[in-house]
């Protein structure tokens, strides 16, 4: 791989694969929903971002893209923002001049915020429709009260309501500067070519001379036990269990995600096998453990008959509980590695999910190498680690349930 | 060694060759991937089942990961997870298919399993009742999603006497009226070597994998497999259709069409490239009219879905319940302007270039081409997915025009519109 920084601070990263003429390359910036003083406000940022610049409008843009038959799409996620392009190798450097462009030129017109406010409004509305959904935005508002990881990325109704043009000017002046951002590129591609077409597009983006924004002020979970409920007509009810978890890089990171594959990863996982091999009760029962900047949580859940929620509730706790009383024999540890390990190596076949990976990694602060580093930790974890993050994990969860009227509530 | 002569199938990089016993297989080695994917592709699926069986194929899906009397059940998930694989299975209307991609050392080791699973379903009665919960489960978490309910109201709509309309599921009453008797015996009648396609794809020589499959496939026996319903479905009158679906935030626009079956590919091409000029991206009609100049619609989609027997050509909106008869209304403007006027070279060449571009990004890794070459086989024929890019840049605007009027007259389109219950 190599990698450079260019003269205004950008972060450079390049992989050349000539095995396919697809190009992937993304650019990340360092700041995501997390940073935003307004739930809604990044998501918002994304879709108005390709839609106007200085030299073009919205039409002239998606002509750019679409002509090519590329796919050029920006995307705010927690903890940073992305804009990604994807080309045949010799679209490649006409698309990147474009995503250039939008980062050093977007004019966020006013007619294009109304439109992308109004459709953001009605998905925020049909998320009611996704039981799973409904769930987990419940559970983290519970969990993260005043936190913005507190909501879901497309914020509420009444925060995008609220949105003001000046906050999406303000938020893209701040924090999309290049000593706050990183290129990766992967496909058919020469690393020093990579730079000079940077250079050339970028060479009106400079960083401002005011200090990088300073990172929010970390979460504070809300610790007790509790159930949240939400009463919908569902032939199904959805129980989520969760509890507070690690940020990236802490100690116990490594042995978390062991365990959620261990619990919750593929059809030989524990949550599948006892829940749904050994008893029926679910179609769909799993885990999993977001990696996130600043504190995360560790679900597990599951959909089931209405009349099964406190049943399937006392499993996934019980299941979690379970690990901080024993320890995996050797033969279970290694299978979980393997599993984990082979799985991983599968989710880099393709340059886009390669140039995602590297880039988030730099992103959010650990760096390209922990692809290595970050397996390495995996395949060194004892049954004593994992029984220790499960120990300081699954202590008291918080449950999320949404479901018909008739299901008990449950304390 | 079996002296099965390679049947030369132009443009393909790889091998198909047919077993005596009527398997045909389908390999392809990738010297630069890290990993290989087996994908066995039977053509049964919702469409071949007796009615009184409906949602048996998918049912049956289920009860093969239930094991053989080889393997007990689990056994199969952790040998190929436990070597770091992935495995899943699918069904459909017209096939089922079940797929492991491991490391390439791993791919000798994984294969005997998938084989052992797919062919020798013993289906056990104590896991058959157990599973029947699994899948009850699968069909009320279909009911809570609005999305696959209005899926389902059309395809009911569109397919009234033809076993398309049925759900893929059943429902809750056909399985528990099947037995594990009947669904033994639709498992020897329909997973017969003469109904299967195995893809192999990856980074393996292709003599590693022809040994392979020589020493996995070749004892299978096989016998003549039953005819399936072949009747083709009935066109249905034009019309629209109002229903009120529970928990629906967002009303939803469907107008549909049947469009060309797979095997008339070229007319199947034109829809995906109508459909692409319709909707696909910014600039393309319905999303620049109704989206972004208008403001009515959250999204607007079209799409050609392909089968065996004629597929469904749909456009789909969401909007707000007062705008539905002016995008309606905007739609079918549109539909007529694209039979009326040619389109222009121009516009022509963004969907055809957004199209082989898709064709492109979505073959990159084995997996991906393992499903190209297995679907169009199963449904089709292989050289119909190895000559999709050529046919795409044959496509003229006359045969645009010809085809749109054929196909997606817009004075013929079923309209469906799906309401929230408090309307």
């Amino acid at each position: 791989m190599f990698r450079t920084v260019l003269g205004n601070g950008l972060r450079v990263l390049v992989l050349a694969n000539p095995a396919v003429d697809i190009v992937s390359a993304r650019f990340f910036i360092r700041s995501g929903s997390r940073h935003e003083t307004q739930p809604g406000l990044v998501h918002l940022i994304a879709s108005v971002l390709s839609k106007g610049t200085q030299r073009r409008d919205s039409m002239a843009i998606a002509h750019a893209v679409e002509s090519l038959g590329a796919m050029l799409g920006a995307d705010g996620s927690p903890d940073y923002f992305q804009l990604s392009i994807k080309s045949l190798g010799e679209d490649f450097p006409a698309l990147l001049a474009l995503a250039a462009e939008l980062l050093n030129e977007a004019t966020f017109p006013a007619e294009q915020i109304e439109i992308e406010r109004k459709v953001t409004l009605q998905a925020i509305r049909s998320q009611q429709e996704r039981p799973f959904t409904v769930a987990y935005n419940q559970f983290r508002r519970a969990l993260y009260g005043e936190h913005p990881y507190a909501f879901a990325e497309l914020g509420t109704e009444e925060s995008v309501q609220a949105i003001e043009r000046q906050q999406l000017l303000a938020f893209y002046r701040t924090h999309f500067r290049p000593d706050n951002a990183i290129f990766v590129c992967v496909g058919p591609v020469e690393p020093e070519a990579v730079v000079e077409q940077l250079e050339a597009v970028l060479a009106g983006w400079k960083a401002p001379a005011v200090p990088l924004p300073t990172p929010p002020a970390s979460a504070v979970l809300i610790p007790a036990q509790q159930t949240v409920q939400t009463v919908q007509p569902t032939q199904q009810s959805m129980v989520l269990v969760g509890y507070p978890a690690v940020a990236v890089g802490e100690a116990d990171f490594a042995a978390l995600k062991l365990i959620g594959t261990y619990l919750g990863n593929g059809l030989s996982s524990r949550l599948f096998t006892e829940l749904r091999e050994k008893r029926g009760l679910a179609y769909e029962v799993s885990a999993f453990f977001p990696t996130r900047v600043d504190r995360s949580h560790f679900v597990t859940y599951i959909g089931t008959a209405p009349e099964n929620t406190r049943t399937c509730e006392q499993s996934l706790r019980f299941e979690a509980k379970r690990l901080t009383q024993i320890d995996l024999s050797e033969e279970e540890l290694q299978i979980a590695k393997n599993k984990f390990l082979g799985q991983y190596a599968l989710g880099k076949q393709t340059n886009s999910q390669v140039s995602q990976l590297w880039g988030w990694y730099e992103a959010i602060g650990v760096g390209a190498d922990f692809d290595r580093t970050y397996t390495e930790a995996i395949a060194r974890l004892r049954p004593e680690d994992l029984r220790a993050a499960a120990e300081r994990t699954f202590t008291e969860p918080l449950v999320s349930l949404v479901g018909p009227a008739e299901v008990p509530a449950l304390i | 060694m079996i002296a099965t002569p390679s049947t030369t199938v132009q443009n393909f990089a790889g091998t198909v060759r047919t077993l005596p016993n009527g398997l045909t297989l389908i390999l392809r080695s990738i010297p630069t991937a890290a990993a290989v994917t087996c994908d066995l592709w039977v053509r049964t699926g919702a469409r071949t089942e007796p009615e009184a069986l409906a949602g048996v194929s998918h049912f049956l899906e289920h009860m093969i990961f239930k094991g053989t009397e080889k393997l007990g059940p689990g056994v199969f998930d952790s040998q190929i997870e436990n070597r770091g694989g992935v495995t899943n299975a699918a069904t459909s209307q017209d096939y089922t298919h079940y797929y492991i991609t491991v490391a390439n050392e791993h791919f000798e080791a994984a294969l005997p399993y998938l084989v052992e699973l797919v062919n020798r379903a013993a289906i056990p009665p104590d896991e058959y009742e157990r599973e029947r919960l699994v899948v009850l489960e699968e069909i009320r978490r279909s009911h809570d999603s609005p999305d696959r309910r209005a899926f389902e109201i059309l395809a009911r709509t569109m397919y009234p006497d033809h076993p398309y309309g049925r759900p893929v599921l059943g429902t809750a009453e056909s399985l528990l009226a099947m037995s594990a008797d009947q669904m033994r015996a639709y498992h020897r009648e329909r997973y017969q070597p003469a109904n299967t396609v195995a893809v192999i794809v990856g980074g393996v020589s292709e003599e590693r994998m022809l040994a392979a499959c020589e020493a996995e496939f070749a004892d299978l026996a096989g016998q003549p497999i039953p005819a399936s319903v072949e009747q083709p479905p009935a066109l249905v009158p034009p019309g629209i259709h109002t229903h009120t679906l529970a928990r629906l935030e967002q009303p939803r626009l469907l107008l549909a069409w049947q469009g060309a079956p797979i095997a008339d590919i070229e007319e199947a091409i034109g829809l995906d490239v109508l459909a692409t000029i319709l909707a696909e991206g910014r600039t393309s009609r319905l999303v620049r009219s109704l989206r972004e100049e208008k403001g009515w619609v959250r999204s607007i989609q079209a799409y050609f879905m392909p089968q065996k027997q004629p597929g469904l050509f749909v456009i789909a909106a969401q909007a707000d319940h007062q705008r539905l008869e002016a995008v309606e209304a905007e739609v079918r403007g549109q539909l007529a302007q694209l039979i009326d006027e040619p389109v222009s070279d121009d516009e022509l060449g963004r969907a055809v270039r957004i199209l082989r571009n898709d064709f492109v990004f979505n073959t990159e890794a084995p997996a991906q081409l393992a499903g190209l070459y297995g679907y169009y086989s199963t449904v089709a024929t292989l050289e119909t997915a190895l000559d999709y890019p050529a046919y795409l840049q044959k496509v003229r605007p006359t045969d645009l025009q010809r085809i749109a009027r054929h196909y997606i007259d817009p004075q013929k389109a079923v309209v469906l519109r799906l309401l929230p219950e408090s309307l």
